[in-house]
């Protein structure tokens, strides 16, 4: 994903939200949310912290040391500002275990950068998620975060828009960051 | 399409291809010619028949398949390629769409007004990761459905890797022992 040009640093402490896509992913402990690029998985309940892994790309030009995050790099959580530009990642091969993808929208927090088209940041956690059916909505419940699907649009489903959070990011986001 | 691997058979010049070692070169020589020798001069014959790239009217929205770009047959753009990198190796395609293949990847983006899409790979699956997975084939046929409007739909099929691995025994393909455990099952 792209954040766009012009990237500048927000101020420590600073949160946004985000559209991006998820893998929903068959794991030992349940349905989890998963990176649709790299073999990471979003447990639930936990901040997603960032690391830096362009050492994997044999195509990637090397960086020297630097902080997660920071514009020496790429690395990090993206989000875009325009949902249609996170749609293009709900298509690609999935691995055996993945069940589908869906998109969502997410809070950055941490270290944050801000270009035209998104942010790149340390620390995510899924703020909703508009998952394909009532089923999968209840799976991704452990993640305790809004999730709309056209199946369940009842205020009653437990997994809906209307579910009190039983685990607020936003909540988390206002705090400075540990990394700093 | 005419890709790198198909001009490697042609001409046993690996051009951009990341080389490792010595070793590693004569290996993929080695591999090359046995691989000219199943083929035999009419099969050589049939992929100098292979276009760089073609061009497809799906009402109104024209489609332009290549091997890796369409001004390269080795040019690298993955899914984190930044556009800036990936606009720069697309060149001023005219098309509103472009598949590709190269990087045994299947993925979609949108680079500037063009859809990007890379159909994946019939029999070679793999991610590109240094180290790569201990076991990193997938015995999978990849495929882009794509339908006027430009709606692309991926599909994969498993393919019988055991009756693959029995061919290329036979026929000592070279390296056999190690290609062949590198192989999901």
């Amino acid at each position: 994903m792209e954040i766009g040009t012009q990237a500048t640093a927000l101020q420590q402490g600073a949160a946004v939200r985000g559209w991006r896509a998820w893998t929903v992913t068959e794991t030992a402990g349940g349905l989890r949310l998963g990176s649709v690029l790299f073999d990471h998985v979003w447990l639930p309940g936990e901040p997603a912290a960032a690391a830096c892994r362009r050492d994997e790309d044999p195509f990637a030009a090397k960086v020297g040391p630097h902080e997660v995050g920071s514009s020496d790099c790429r690395c990090g959580f993206y989000a875009a500002r325009d949902p249609a530009d996170a749609l293009s990642y709900l298509h690609g091969r999935n691995e055996p275990a993945t069940v589908c993808r869906i998109l969502g929208e997410v809070a950055l927090w941490g270290g944050v950068l801000e270009g035209d088209a998104g942010w790149r940041a340390t620390l995510a956690y899924p703020v909703r998620l508009y998952a394909p059916d009532a089923g999968l909505a209840e799976a991704l419940d452990a993640y305790g975060v809004a999730i709309s699907c056209a199946a369940c649009e009842s205020p009653s489903s437990r997994t809906c828009t209307a579910t009190p959070l039983r685990f607020e990011p936003l909540s988390q986001i206002s705090r400075p960051s540990r990394r700093t | 399409m005419f890709g790198n691997s198909d001009e490697f058979l042609l001409t046993l010049d690996l051009g951009a291809e990341p080389i490792e070692d010595e070793e590693q070169r004569a290996q993929l020589l080695e591999t090359a010619r046995w691989s000219q020798d199943q083929l035999g001069e009419s099969g050589l014959e049939f992929l100098r028949g292979f276009e760089a790239t073609v061009e497809l009217d799906l009402d109104g929205s024209k489609l332009v398949c290549c091997h890796a770009t369409p001004g390269s047959n080795e040019d690298v753009i993955l899914p984190a390629t930044p556009s800036d990198e990936a606009e720069r190796m697309l060149g001023a395609v005219d098309a509103a769409a472009v598949a590709a293949g190269h990087v045994h990847l299947q993925w979609l983006r949108r680079f500037a007004p063009t859809l990007w899409f890379c159909v994946g790979s019939v029999g070679l699956v793999y991610e590109h990761k240094d180290p790569l997975d201990p076991i990193p084939f997938e015995p999978w046929s990849e495929y882009a459905i794509v339908s006027t409007g430009l709606a692309v739909e991926f599909r994969r099929i498993r393919f019988d890797v055991d009756a693959l691995l029995e061919v290329a025994r036979k026929r000592d393909f070279p390296g056999f022992e190690r290609w062949s455990s590198m192989w999901k099952r």
